[in-house]
């Protein structure tokens, strides 16, 4: 059992919109722990959504999501907020969980009352299951939803240590938590991804990320970088690639941005 | 080994590649380059005071995007925030980025050239570190807005800098980088160095940045309107990554808060609201 010792933060993380009389806002609380067997002190990190009153701004309640999502340790299963929005009467909640055990991240989608975060359906919908030996591949983790076309966008590096693929997907889903298109992207024999930027969209339906890749026997060298832009079309059901050569050097880091007209 | 001459060097560079999707082609490659005011101006503000300075040199690794907005006819307008890595002297390279806190305005043509770039000078140091919270950056009738918490005595020099008028004694005039390739000038005097008051939590104003399709800057200060719900909060700093624009009114944009630790050490939130 662990003594809660105090709490330490509370950081604002999106306003997810407007809901009848309210703005929702979800932040995330940090507490500090410490244990008998463990007197070091841990962070536990949980998140709130505040309900504010859109006449005064004053917060009128704040509830927390973890009753549902499960609870989570510093060093187990820790659900983290990625993305939500309304669909009418219905707040989507999109959050990922490391799983300790199986080595993967559990992409869930959750399907809330607004004002009492009570599901709908008692099982949560698994959008994505992603294999990666290392917990801080996250940050190859990209979720968005995006308003403007009406779809949550999932792309993510994952890694199998038996045959050292690191693959790059781009999953797309919509406002119901239905899949729309999965694609893995290409990586021959030869190259495997390294990393991804932030999942772009842009007002005709078009999603895309830079993603980058290197030679497989020479991977841990920053030479013989590439980076590629992937683009789904809306429509075409393909997936196009486009690989980016500088002649400066070697790309470290790259995001896309589409036409937002 | 790393000598004294390549210290602040800044090696790094960031390119913008225009790609058409339906052909699968690159368009053009351009290279978003900082005059050398800018980069003296990033130095001097953040960079000189962190922590490893006599041991390491800095690496402007890249031009961290923070925004982007194209318009119908296809000019794009990014903002964009400088990272560092930091280089041991004896060799290998730092764990961390260290962000600055200056941002840089760049607009680009349907063709992808560059029309003009506009730094934002910003100093900040919260929790001993060189940190800010992130400002909140929208686009309303064609005007970039840029808000973020500042410290109240800074109103003077940036208002010297508005002018156009020199400060510290400092040149602005220079108009080659050290490659030696045309730098694009911005059409006022905005990369001019500016020591700033760093903000920090407890010394909160907000600085209002407009930036109009030209380039043309102007500032006003302002004050948050919300207010939060308990009797230990102080005049809230706002968390720019929490901007929500009205859906009835594309003018009123609503930004999450920190309030200021109370008695009990804790951080709380709040949400205030803008009309622009």
């Amino acid at each position: 059992m662990g003594e809660q010792i105090g709490l330490t933060e509370i950081a604002p993380a999106k306003i997810l919109g407007e809901y009848k009389d309210q703005y929702l806002m979800i932040g995330q609380a940090s507490f500090s722990l410490a244990t008998m067997a463990d007197p070091t002190a841990l962070t536990l990190k949980q998140y709130n959504i505040a309900y504010f009153n859109k006449t005064t701004l004053k917060m009128e309640k704040s509830l927390p999501f973890a009753d549902f999502v499960g609870e989570g340790t510093a060093r187990a299963k820790t659900p983290s907020f990625e993305d939500a929005f309304f669909t009418g009467d219905t707040l989507q909640l999109i959050t990922s969980t490391w799983d300790k055990e199986t080595k993967e991240y559990l992409v869930h989608g959750w399907s809330l009352d607004p004002l009492t975060l009570k599901p709908y359906v008692s099982e949560a919908k698994l959008l994505a299951r992603i294999a990666t030996e290392r917990k801080n591949a996250v940050k190859w983790l990209s979720i968005n939803y995006f308003e403007n076309i009406k779809r949550i966008g999932i792309s993510y590096l994952s890694y199998e240590r038996k045959t050292e693929n690191s693959n790059i997907t781009l999953q797309l889903f919509d406002t119901q938590l239905k899949e729309i298109s999965k694609a893995g992207l290409q990586m021959s024999d030869t190259k495997r991804g390294t990393a991804i930027g932030r999942i772009a969209a842009d007002s005709r339906g078009n999603v895309g990320i830079v993603y980058f890749v290197s030679d497989k026997k020479n991977a841990s060298s920053d030479d013989d970088v590439w980076a590629r832009v992937a683009i789904y079309r809306k429509g075409s059901d393909q997936v196009r690639e486009v690989e980016v050569t500088l002649e400066a050097g070697n790309p470290i880091n790259g995001e896309l941005f589409l036409k937002n007209d | 080994m790393v000598d004294e001459k390549t210290n602040k060097v800044f090696n790094g560079g960031s390119y913008i590649a225009q790609i058409d999707p339906v052909k699968g082609e690159v368009i053009k490659v351009q290279e978003l380059e900082l005059t050398d005011n800018q980069k003296l101006g990033l130095e001097a503000s953040d960079i000189d005071r962190m922590q490893y300075h006599r041991e390491h040199y800095f690496h402007m690794a890249q031009m961290r995007p923070e925004f982007s907005y194209t318009d119908a006819m296809g000019n794009m307008t990014l903002v964009s925030a400088s990272t560092y890595e930091v280089w041991k002297s004896s060799g290998g390279r730092s764990t961390n980025n260290y962000y600055n806190n200056s941002r840089i305005v760049t607009r680009f043509k349907p063709d992808a050239t560059i029309a003009w770039q506009v730094m934002v000078p910003r100093s900040a140091w919260l929790a001993q570190l060189n940190y800010a919270l992130s400002p909140a950056i929208t686009m309303i009738d064609g005007k970039l807005h840029i808000l973020f918490n500042d410290h109240e005595d800074n109103i003077e020099p940036i208002a010297l800098m508005q002018s156009g008028k020199k400060l510290d004694g400092k040149s602005s005039s220079k108009s080659k980088s050290s490659s030696g390739k045309a730098k694009v000038q911005p059409p006022t005097d905005s990369d001019q160095m500016a020591e700033l008051k760093k903000w920090n939590l407890g010394s909160a104003a907000l600085r209002h940045t407009v930036i109009d399709a030209q380039g043309l800057w102007s500032v006003d200060w302002m004050r948050p309107v919300g207010k939060a719900d308990d009797d230990d909060s102080k005049l809230p700093a706002i968390e720019g990554r929490t901007v929500y624009v009205s859906q009835s009114n594309s003018k009123e944009v609503l930004i999450g808060a920190f309030t200021k630790y109370g008695a009990l050490g804790f951080r709380k939130w709040a949400m205030t609201k803008f009309t622009f």
